[in-house]
């Protein structure tokens, strides 16, 4: 289920439109440096759909710029806050390490698969970094309600 | 306890050679070029063989079920906590553990390649690396875990899947089982399985 986030600055639609600079806003607060700590815990997100921002290679098989297609464009609540670790699309592709904020972002399984081919009472967890998340104006129940 | 498991049976003789004729050709090429050598190669492969396996995540499972300070600083940052009792190193990190309740039952994955938790369960089984796992345990764990695994998870219990990245490992914090109360935490160690740290099984006394 797409959601649609905050409009731009200057009014686009920031969920069909690449980033530019001064996009910032549309991405989730940068937390402060601290390792493990959920400073966003609860927080709603988004994955990126954005062209471009998927199926990049990278020699690290694990870095996810290979976007799994299950989780893309869902909505899914920060678990965990990891704060920066290296970014894969940076370093995967000869340029320096590029550290990203990294989250673990639950998704409900109804959310990734839709009410009827869910299974029930589930959730999946993936790693995010912070390029590929946007904020969701939604709530956890809006979620759901959307899902069925 | 890892019944056979179909999804592993995915993977056929012939794919499984194809593989390992592959995976010792780049050996002899790298060993040919001098990025490596054959001892290094043979102590890797003993590390992992003798030394370091489900063994040493049982110890700290064990340990987190009798040493309640442990266990909150286990969940807190794995990483950490696994360092204080020696067990750490590649593949390991940024661990992260996560707990098994009645409420929620965990199970890991990685549905791009085969990323794990090494120094805690070592290498991973031939089945978690499968593409038959992979894909369908995020999709269907529940229905996986009963019919490959032979564990059926309550419906009342959310079966949560974590699914690994480049940079962090999860693993499951099993519940212990009921009637150990006596048990040291030697005695609890040995009952702890890879599979129960992995999320496919529990453990039983």
């Amino acid at each position: 289920m797409r959601r649609r986030v905050p409009a731009a600055p200057d009014g686009r639609d920031s969920v069909r439109t690449p980033f530019v600079a001064g996009d910032v806003g549309l991405l989730l607060p940068r937390l402060e440096v601290e390792h493990r700590r959920p400073v966003s815990q609860g927080d709603l997100a988004e994955v990126d759909t954005r062209p471009g921002r998927s199926h990049r290679p990278s020699p690290n098989p694990c870095g996810k710029a290979e976007w799994e297609t299950y989780i893309r464009g869902k909505t899914g609540v920060i678990e965990l806050a990891h704060g920066e670790m290296i970014y894969p699309d940076s370093a995967g592709n000869g340029q320096d390490e590029g550290p990203e904020h990294v989250y673990t972002v639950l998704f409900t399984n109804e959310e990734l698969r839709g009410a009827e081919a869910a299974e029930p009472n589930g959730s999946v967890t993936f790693d995010v970094w912070e390029p590929y998340i946007v904020p969701a104006v939604t709530t956890p129940s809006a979620t759901q309600e959307s899902a069925a | 306890m890892t019944a056979p498991h179909t999804v592993a049976a995915a993977a056929t003789p012939e794919h499984q050679a194809q593989v390992a004729a592959r995976v010792k050709a780049v050996e002899a090429i790298m060993i040919e070029k001098g990025l490596m050598s054959t001892e290094a190669v043979d102590r890797v492969a003993e590390i992992y063989e003798n030394e370091v396996g489900p063994q040493l995540g049982a110890r700290v499972v064990a340990k987190a079920w009798t040493d309640p300070e442990f266990k909150k600083r286990l969940l807190e940052n794995a990483t950490a906590a696994c360092a204080e009792v020696g067990i750490g190193g590649l593949q390991g990190e940024e661990m992260v553990a996560v707990e098994d309740t009645d409420v929620v039952h965990h199970v890991i994955v990685c549905t791009l390649c085969s990323c794990y938790p090494w120094p805690v369960l070592g290498l991973p089984p031939n089945w978690y690396k499968q593409p038959a796992y992979r894909a369908r345990i995020v999709r269907e764990p529940r229905k996986v875990l009963r019919e490959e695994f032979g564990y059926a998870v309550p419906d009342t219990t959310e079966v949560r899947v974590w699914d690994s990245s480049s940079e962090l490992r999860y693993w499951v914090l099993p519940q212990c089982p009921a009637g150990t109360e006596d048990y040291t935490e030697e005695q609890l160690a040995a009952l702890v399985t890879r599979d129960s740290m992995v999320g496919v099984g529990t453990v039983s006394a």
